[in-house]
């Protein structure tokens, strides 16, 4: 399987960029030379127009001699169509016919180098690329035009004499290396031009890319280089621009909240293998030690009893985690009817009446009649029972539990044992528990530490929230539990 | 051999220094943190085994000042963590060795055995002084091959003089080494157990061995002479 490599975007870009950099660039040069070449051939072909006409002005239909053209042009002004090197070349016909009635010295009596055209511009002429009889690149014109008659004063009468016009087709032919020749420095300009500015525009690019792109490239470097088994609290990265600035405080946000989880997770696992080893540890070791030194019935009994005792530790932490995974797995389920807390505070605490009894608490309570909530009678009963054992656990002996029930809302305070501000902040973690009653046996009450875990998970589930309190006061420091659903 | 087990779990607590006390290792227990530290830095423990989750004081809390003092006392680690930071973590600190729970006590037993031989310098399981072997991973004596039958305090007698032969040890050193808290030790508790072990020895063919420094204690040695 070949892996597929993933692409740059300042690759990408510095591509695009550069190619479409350049495809301006040539087809402004090429639009360019385009419009040269336009302009140096119209005025060439101008040029070669007044040519032709100049031929055509001093071409006279003879008036002596009807249908006869005279060709009266004088000698310096045909220097150009002399036979010498490169020279230019006319030729003028009676229009229609073959009948030459001028041409050029330096045709050397060979007829025009090109077929006449077919058709003819607005104005009587039509221009072509030619090639000259001495093999050189050329163009033609053809002018269609006419004759017109000289008038000759009669000597003796004064009378003047003209007859008609003749039209007459004149051809003029020159080289076209007055067009040619700028239009070559003119390609050779912006090639070099061209090319000069294709290679700035790649390194423009690539440096403004490069530059443009730094921020992103450091972000991405930054994120690049995260260790995942070691999450920072957020990404070093200052002075990052507005379209980076969301995205860089989001991922500090996520970074934020993975490293809590993360560190909550690590708070868990370590609490949960010291849970769930150390009875299983105690098991072994028990066991380890009776069977190496059997001694004698009685203590083999002893050790089966607080074996048995450390297995039921262990199934009160299994049942536990269980329900802490139902709590945090439930879904809410709509009750329609508001369920009342008076009975189901009665019933908890009938429930906990030994443990009440054997610590010689008291319990007050202040219960609304009416106070309901709109909470499934499983999940309240819970709530309320987990509250209530944490209470009682950690009070101390002959202490006191106060109760308070209203709708929608269930209050628990009592003195607790050596709780700071700070064990606010873990209390709800799964596991947690002061070190006066973290171990079960020695405490001799199975308290797992996940009571208060499953009480915030049933809390969030039925849509209530949880908060904790602690009050110093002369009267001493009391811890106040209290869940709220919304009316 | 004396051993220091701070652990708060109960069970734990009663299974370990039984088994402990049983191999010959006088065995003290405490439940915390703070307490463990302070019965720690008195110096009078060969192996300390130390549980890192603890109420008052974190395990690591309590090895890092323990190490702080300039204590050499090894330390084994007896955690449910098993995750190699945390143990990296912990040896980091300076633990000699580092045991995860769940854990089969003959491992621990071993364990125990091999940092205490470490602390006292030797690198092999037995230390022979003349005729005697004495074999710290069997916990038995043996005079030419034979085997000398030994109680845990005898036992714990010769070893801990075999770790040191050729220097003399103090009754004061011995009782300290070889009694936890919780025994009821007479006056002449030491002198006693010597007397005992010297008699098993004797009828076992070994010459005499262990020699009485007058008011001071006894010392393990091939030489003859006996003040």
């Amino acid at each position: 399987m070949t892996a597929i490599r993933p692409y740059s975007i300042r690759t990408v870009l510095e591509w695009r960029l550069t190619l479409g950099s350049i495809s301006v660039l040539a087809v402004g040069g090429l639009t360019l030379y385009a419009v040269m070449r336009v302009a140096l051939t119209a005025e060439f072909d101008a040029d070669l127009l007044s040519k032709a006409r100049a031929l055509a002005a001093v071409s006279r239909a003879e008036p002596d001699e009807p249908g006869h053209v005279e060709f009266e042009a004088a000698a310096e002004a045909l220097t150009e169509f002399l036979p010498r090197t490169s020279p230019n070349y006319f030729q003028i016909w009676f229009d229609g016919h073959d009948w030459v009635v001028a041409r050029s010295g330096s045709l050397a009596g060979e007829d025009f180098p090109a077929e006449r055209p077919a058709h003819v511009d607005a104005d009587g002429s039509a221009v072509m690329d030619v090639a000259l009889p001495d093999g050189r690149a050329g163009r033609a014109i053809w002018l269609r035009t006419i004759a017109f008659p000289e008038e000759v004063s009669d000597p003796l009468t004064g009378a003047i004499r003209t007859t008609n016009p003749i039209p007459i087709l004149v051809a003029v032919a020159t080289d076209r290396e007055a067009v040619d020749r700028p239009l070559r420095i003119v390609a050779t300009a912006l090639l070099a031009l061209g090319v000069a500015m294709g290679l700035g525009t790649v390194v423009i690019v690539r440096l403004c890319l490069r530059r443009g792109l730094r921020p992103l490239a450091r972000l991405g470097s930054a994120v690049g280089a995260l260790d995942v088994s070691r999450l920072p609290a957020g990404l070093a990265i200052e002075n990052v621009p507005a379209e980076l600035e969301g995205m860089r405080d989001r991922i500090n946000e996520l970074l934020g909240r993975t490293s809590a989880a993360l560190e909550r997770e690590r708070r868990f696992s370590g609490a949960a293998a010291h849970e769930l080893r150390t009875p299983i540890a105690e098991l072994l070791s028990l066991l380890d030690v009776r069977l190496r030194w059997p001694e004698s019935e009685a203590h083999c009994i002893a050790s089966m009893r607080e074996a048995r005792t450390i297995g039921e530790w262990m199934a009160e932490i299994a049942d536990t985690l269980l329900r802490l995974a139902r709590s945090q797995h439930a879904t809410t389920v709509a009750c329609p009817d508001p369920t009342p807390l008076a009975p189901v505070v009665r019933k908890a605490l009938e429930r906990v009446s030994q443990s009440v009894a054997q610590k010689r608490l008291h319990t007050n309570v202040d219960l609304d009649p009416a106070a309901a909530c709109s909470v499934d009678p499983g999940s309240l009963g819970s709530i309320v029972e987990n509250l209530l054992s944490n209470a009682i656990i950690y009070t101390p002996a002959g202490g006191t539990i106060d109760l308070v029930v209203r709708a929608h809302e269930f209050a628990i305070r009592n003195a607790p044992v050596d709780l700071t501000e700070s064990d606010l902040l873990h209390m709800f973690e799964p596991f947690w528990r002061k070190d006066e009653v973290r171990t079960s046996i020695t405490s001799g009450t199975l308290h797992v530490g996940l009571g208060l875990s499953i009480v915030q998970s049933l809390a969030a589930q039925s849509g209530g929230e949880i908060s904790a309190v602690l009050d110093s006061s002369d009267a001493g420091t009391r811890l106040s539990v209290r869940v709220k659903w919304p009316r | 051999m004396r051993v220091l087990l701070v652990e708060d779990s109960r069970s734990l607590q009663a299974s370990i220094a039984e088994g402990l006390r049983r191999s010959g290792y006088a065995t003290d227990i405490v439940g915390d943190g703070r307490q463990g530290l302070r019965l720690a830095e008195t110096g009078q423990y060969d192996v300390v085994i130390l549980d890192i989750m603890l109420p008052s004081m974190d395990g690591l809390d309590v090895l890092r000042r323990l190490r702080d003092t300039g204590s050499t006392t090894a330390v084994l680690m007896l955690t449910a963590r098993d995750t190699v930071p945390d143990r990296v973590q912990g040896l980091q600190l300076g633990a000699d060795d580092y045991l995860v729970k769940p854990f089969a006590f003959d491992e621990l037993l071993a364990r125990v055995q091999a940092i205490a031989r470490r602390a006292h310098g030797a690198a092999k399981s037995v230390i022979d002084v003349g005729p005697l072997r004495v074999d710290i991973i069997g916990r038995q004596a043996h005079v030419d091959g034979r085997s000398v039958s030994l109680t845990p305090r005898e036992f714990g007698i010769v070893e801990y003089l075999a770790h040191h032969v050729g220097t003399p040890v103090s009754r004061a050193e011995l009782e300290s080494h070889l009694y936890d808290e919780y025994a009821k030790i007479t006056s002449n508790a030491v002198d006693v157990a010597v007397c005992s072990l010297r008699a098993k020895l004797k009828a076992a063919g070994c010459p005499p061995l262990i020699h009485t420094r007058r008011g001071f204690g006894y010392v393990l040695n091939t030489k003859t002479r006996t003040e």
